[in-house]
C-alpha cells in the first residue's frame, strides 16, 4: 500500500524537466476557452464511452452507486499539441490535472461523491506583429496577450438505487475559478516608446445540476443517461465584468458485459455551447470503446467523433479521437494505476492541432 | 479512517504541486486571438498646462563657475577680477631680515577659456585695469569709464591659435607661443578647456605695495562680428592667476628674482543692457539665471486608466536666443518633488541612467523651431504615483548630460499657457486600458 501510495505521489507530481511551451487548445481563444475532459483515465482511456458508467467520472451521477467503499482518485493529462495554421507551426505543451474525485457510501444505499475537475481551460500565449504610425512614423511593435488559468467543477453528487435495477443520481456543480491575463505591447523602438503592460485578475462563478439515471436491462446491458443544466458564467476583474451563458448538455449510453472480459460501451452527448457567445457552436459527439482482459490488468481502447464548441466561421471545427490504455490493481484491488494514451486531431478554420496526451490516474481504496 | 484522509491529503499535495507550466503559441487574428486589441492613442493636449510662472534670481553673475564675456547686438558683457595680496617682503633662509621689494620683472597672467573661439574671426581678448573696490553690487556702468581708458593688452587669440604647436618641457605640454611676446596658448582636451597665458611688463601691471601686490583688472572680447567665450571663475577653482616676477632687496647688496602667485580673490561679470523684466512669457536661462514652473492637470482618463507609452512637452519660443553658435544650450524639464513655487526643490535621479527627473532637449542659437522635450518616464511616474506633484521647472543648461545653470547670457522665453494659440502643449502617447473577459 505504502509502495503504491509512492509510486501515485511520483506520478501525479512529475513535472516538465524543462518549462517548455504549452497552451490549451488554439480553439478556445476566441471563446469561452477549451472545454476540459473530467473523465476518469479509465474512461478517457475508451474514448469516454464508458464515462456514463464510471463513478468517478463526473458525468453521470447515477454511476456513483457503484462506490461501495471510500475511494479517491486522481488524475494527471500531459498533451503534446502540434498547431498548423497556414504556414506557421508550433509544438506545445499542457499539463492538467482534470479530475480527483472522493466518493464512499453515506447511509444506506446512498452513495455520495465529490471533487472536482476541469470545466474551460483558459491558458494560452500568443504573440502577433503589426505596425501602428506614429508621429508620422512607422513604428512596429508586438503584442503578447496571455491568459493563464482555467474554471474548475466543483461538484458534489449523491446517488442510491431506486430499484435493483434502476439507479438515479444528481449533483450540484459549482463552477468557480481565475485566471491571471496579460496584454503587453513592445515597440522595437524601445527607447522611443515604452511598453505598456495590462494585468487584471480575471475570476470567474457559476452554477450548475444535473440528474442522471442508469438501468440495469440484464443480460450484462445496462444503460444510462443524463441531462446537465448550467447557468451562467459570471466573471469579473478590475473595471471590466460580464456574463455568459453555459450549455445545457443532454446524453445517454449503453454498456455491454457479454462476459467478465469484456465490456463493450457507446455514449453520445449534446450540448448547446452556441448560447456562449460570438465564434460558439452547438457540438454532438459519439464514442465507443471496449474494456478487454483480467478485471486486474484490463486492456481498453475507443474512438470518439464530434465537435469543437470554438472556433471561427459558421461552422463548428471537427474532433476525432482514438484512446488505448491500460489499468493495473495491486494491494488486493486498493490501488489502482490507469495508464492511457489519447491521440486527437481537431480541424477548423484552417487550425489543424494533432495532440498526443498521456494519461495517468491513482485510484486508492483504502 | 486516518489513514484515508492521509491518502488523500498525499494525493491533494501531489497534484498541487506538480501545477507548473508556460504558454506560447503562433496564431492569426481575429480567427484565434482573444477579443479586444490593444490600442494606441497619440493626441496632443493642449489644456494641460494649468499655471505657469517665470522666476529670475536662482544664480547672479558672481555665482556661476563661469566669467561670460560676449559682444552681442543684444547685449555687451565683461569680466571683472580682483586678485589676492602678495606678500610685500622676503626673508631668505634664517636671515629674520624682512627685505622688501624693490621692483617687478615680469607679471604671467593666466585665464582659462572655454575652447570653441576658433569659429569666430578676428577674435581678440582685451585687458583692462579696472578698479580694486569690485564686489558684487559693481554695475556695469560703474566700470565703463576703466574699459574706456584703461586698457592694458590686447590679444588676437585667432593669431596665436594659428602658430605652430611646440612641445614645452617645463610644463610638460604642447603650446603654441608667440615668441616676440611671450604669451601662450595650450588646448586642454582632457578637460576641454583653453588656457591662456599672457606675459606682461610692470608698465603694464604696477606692483602698488599700498595695495600689496593686488590687482583689478577686467576683459571684454571682440570679433569681426559677434563675439562670445566664458572664463573660469574663482567658484570652480579656475579663476584668473597672477604670477608675479619680482625682485628683491638682498642686504641693499644686490636683487634677487623672486616669484609669487596670487589667485582670484573675486570675479563677476557685468553686462548692458540688463535683463527685460519677467513677463508673461516663460523665460527660461540668461542672467541672473530665470526657470519657469508649469503646472499640469493631466485628464483622469489618461493618468489613472492608460499606460503612456511616449510623453513630449511642446513649447513654442516667443523669439529666437540670441549669441553665437556655441552659445547653443539644453532646456531641461525638471520634475518638482514638492511644488513650493520659486523654492520647489527638484528631483534627483533615482538610480544612474533614471530620466524619471528631467527631460532635455537642444535649442539653436537663432533658431524659433518648437521645442520637444521627452519626459515619457516623468509621466509615467505621475500616473504610477498620484500623490506626486504634476509640476516641471524648466531649467536652462550648457551641458547635456548635467544641470549646469548660469553659463550662458543667452536667455529663451516660451509661450505661456495664457496664449490660447501657441501655449505648451503635452503630446502623449498612450495605451487606453485593455478590456480583459471579452471574447
Amino acid at each position: 500500500m505504502r509502495t503504491g501510495m509512492l509510486l501515485a505521489a511520483a506520478l501525479l507530481g512529475a513535472s516538465p524537466p524543462a518549462r517548455l511551451p504549452a497552451q490549451d487548445s488554439q480553439f478556445g481563444i476566441a471563446g469561452l476557452g477549451t472545454p476540459e475532459r473530467g473523465e476518469s483515465v479509465r474512461a478517457r482511456a475508451t474514448a469516454g464511452a464508458f464515462g456514463l458508467f464510471d463513478p468517478l467520472s463526473p458525468m453521470a451521477d447515477a454511476a456513483v452507486v457503484a462506490i461501495q467503499r471510500l475511494t479517491a482518485s486522481a488524475s494527471s493529462a500531459t498533451s503534446y499539441r502540434t498547431v498548423e495554421l497556414g504556414d506557421e507551426s508550433a509544438e506545445l505543451r499542457t499539463t492538467r490535472f482534470p479530475a480527483l474525485t472522493v466518493g464512499g457510501p453515506v447511509f444506506g444505499r446512498v452513495r455520495a461523491a465529490g471533487g472536482f475537475s476541469a470545466y474551460l481551460g483558459r491558458s494560452y500565449r500568443i504573440e502577433t506583429r503589426d505596425s501602428v504610425v506614429l508621429r508620422g512614423e512607422v513604428e512596429p511593435y508586438t503584442d503578447e496577450i496571455a491568459s493563464d488559468g482555467g474554471v474548475t467543477d466543483l461538484r458534489v453528487a449523491a446517488a442510491f438505487h431506486l430499484t435493483p435495477r434502476l439507479a438515479i443520481g444528481g449533483s450540484l456543480h459549482l463552477l468557480t475559478g481565475s485566471t491571471r491575463a496579460t496584454a503587453t505591447r513592445r515597440f522595437d523602438d524601445s527607447l522611443t516608446y515604452q511598453p505598456a503592460a495590462y494585468v487584471d485578475e480575471l475570476r470567474y462563478e457559476g452554477l450548475g445540476g444535473s440528474a442522471s439515471l442508469l438501468l440495469d436491462v440484464g443480460r450484462g446491458l445496462h444503460v444510462a443517461a443524463y441531462l446537465r443544466s448550467d447557468t451562467r458564467l459570471e466573471f469579473r476583474g478590475s473595471g471590466t465584468s460580464g456574463a455568459y451563458d453555459l450549455p445545457i448538455s443532454v446524453g445517454g449510453g449503453a454498456l455491454w458485459r457479454p462476459s467478465d472480459r469484456v465490456a463493450l460501451a457507446a455514449a453520445a452527448h449534446q450540448r448547446t455551447w452556441s448560447a456562449a457567445g460570438l465564434n460558439a457552436h452547438d457540438t454532438f459527439e459519439w464514442s465507443v470503446g471496449a474494456e478487454i482482459g483480467r478485471p486486474s490488468l484490463p486492456f481498453r481502447l475507443g474512438v470518439r467523433r464530434g465537435r469543437v464548441p470554438f472556433g471561427p466561421g459558421a461552422e463548428a471545427p471537427t474532433e476525432l479521437g482514438i484512446a488505448a490504455g491500460l489499468g493495473f490493481r495491486f494491494s488486493g484491488g486498493r490501488g489502482i494505476v490507469d495508464i492511457g494514451v489519447e491521440r486527437l486531431e481537431r480541424e477548423g478554420g484552417g487550425l489543424t492541432e494533432r495532440v498526443w496526451t498521456a494519461l495517468v490516474g491513482i485510484t486508492v481504496r483504502p | 479512517m486516518r489513514r484515508a484522509l492521509g491518502t488523500m491529503l498525499a494525493l491533494a499535495a501531489a497534484v498541487a504541486a506538480a501545477c507548473a507550466e508556460q504558454l506560447t503559441a503562433p496564431t492569426e487574428c481575429p480567427d484565434f486571438c482573444p477579443g479586444g486589441e490593444i490600442e494606441v492613442v497619440d493626441a496632443i493636449l493642449r489644456d494641460v498646462v494649468v499655471d505657469d510662472s517665470a522666476f529670475r534670481g536662482y544664480i547672479g553673475p558672481h555665482e556661476g563657475g563661469l566669467l561670460l564675456v560676449a559682444s552681442l547686438p543684444s547685449i555687451e558683457s565683461r569680466a571683472i577680477t580682483r586678485t589676492n595680496t602678495i606678500a610685500t617682503t622676503y626673508q631668505f633662509g634664517s636671515d629674520t631680515t624682512r627685505n622688501p621689494i624693490v621692483g617687478v620683472d615680469s607679471v604671467r597672467l593666466q585665464l582659462i577659456m572655454r575652447p570653441d573661439t576658433q569659429p569666430l574671426r578676428n577674435f581678440r581678448l582685451h585687458l583692462y585695469r579696472v578698479p580694486k573696490t569690485i564686489d558684487s553690487s559693481t554695475t556695469y556702468a560703474d566700470v565703463a569709464p576703466s574699459f574706456a581708458d584703461s586698457l592694458v593688452r590686447s590679444v588676437s587669440l585667432d593669431s596665436l591659435l594659428a602658430l605652430p604647436e611646440q612641445e614645452d618641457t617645463v610644463l610638460d605640454a604642447n603650446i603654441r607661443r608667440d615668441s616676440v611676446t611671450g604669451d601662450y596658448v595650450r588646448i586642454d582636451t582632457t578637460l576641454r578647456r583653453l588656457i591662456l597665458n599672457l606675459k606682461l611688463d610692470s608698465a603694464q601691471v604696477p606692483y602698488v605695495e599700498a595695495d600689496s601686490g593686488r590687482l583689478g583688472l577686467g576683459v571684454r572680447v571682440t570679433a569681426d562680428s559677434v563675439a562670445s567665450t566664458a572664463l573660469g571663475s574663482v567658484r570652480s577653482g579656475s579663476g584668473m592667476a597672477v604670477t608675479w616676477y619680482l625682485q628683491v632687496d638682498s642686504l641693499q647688496l644686490d636683487t634677487v628674482p623672486r616669484s609669487q602667485v596670487a589667485g582670484t580673490r573675486f570675479d563677476t561679470f557685468v553686462f548692458d543692457p540688463p535683463p527685460p523684466p519677467l513677463d508673461s512669457t516663460l523665460a527660461v536661462g540668461g542672467m541672473p539665471v530665470a526657470r519657469s514652473l508649469l503646472r499640469f492637470a493631466l485628464p483622469p482618463a489618461i493618468r489613472d486608466s492608460a499606460q503612456i507609452v511616449r510623453a513630449t512637452l511642446v513649447l513654442v519660443p516667443d523669439q529666437a536666443p540670441q549669441g553665437v553658435p556655441a552659445d547653443s544650450f539644453v532646456v531641461a524639464a525638471r520634475r518638482v518633488l514638492s511644488d513650493l513655487g520659486a523654492k520647489a526643490p527638484l528631483a534627483q535621479p533615482f538610480f544612474p541612467g533614471d530620466s524619471s527627473h528631467v527631460g532635455t532637449a537642444w535649442v539653436r542659437i537663432g533658431s524659433t523651431d518648437t521645442v520637444r522635450i521627452g519626459v515619457t518616464q516623468m509621466l509615467r511616474l505621475w500616473a504610477a504615483d498620484t500623490t506626486l506633484p504634476a509640476a516641471i521647472m524648466l531649467q536652462q543648461s550648457t551641458a547635456p548630460n548635467a544641470i549646469i545653470e548660469g553659463s550662458s547670457l543667452v536667455e529663451i522665453r516660451f509661450r505661456p499657457s495664457s496664449d490660447t494659440a501657441f501655449r505648451p502643449a503635452l503630446q502623449l502617447t498612450y495605451v487606453p486600458r485593455f478590456q480583459f473577459g471579452v471574447p
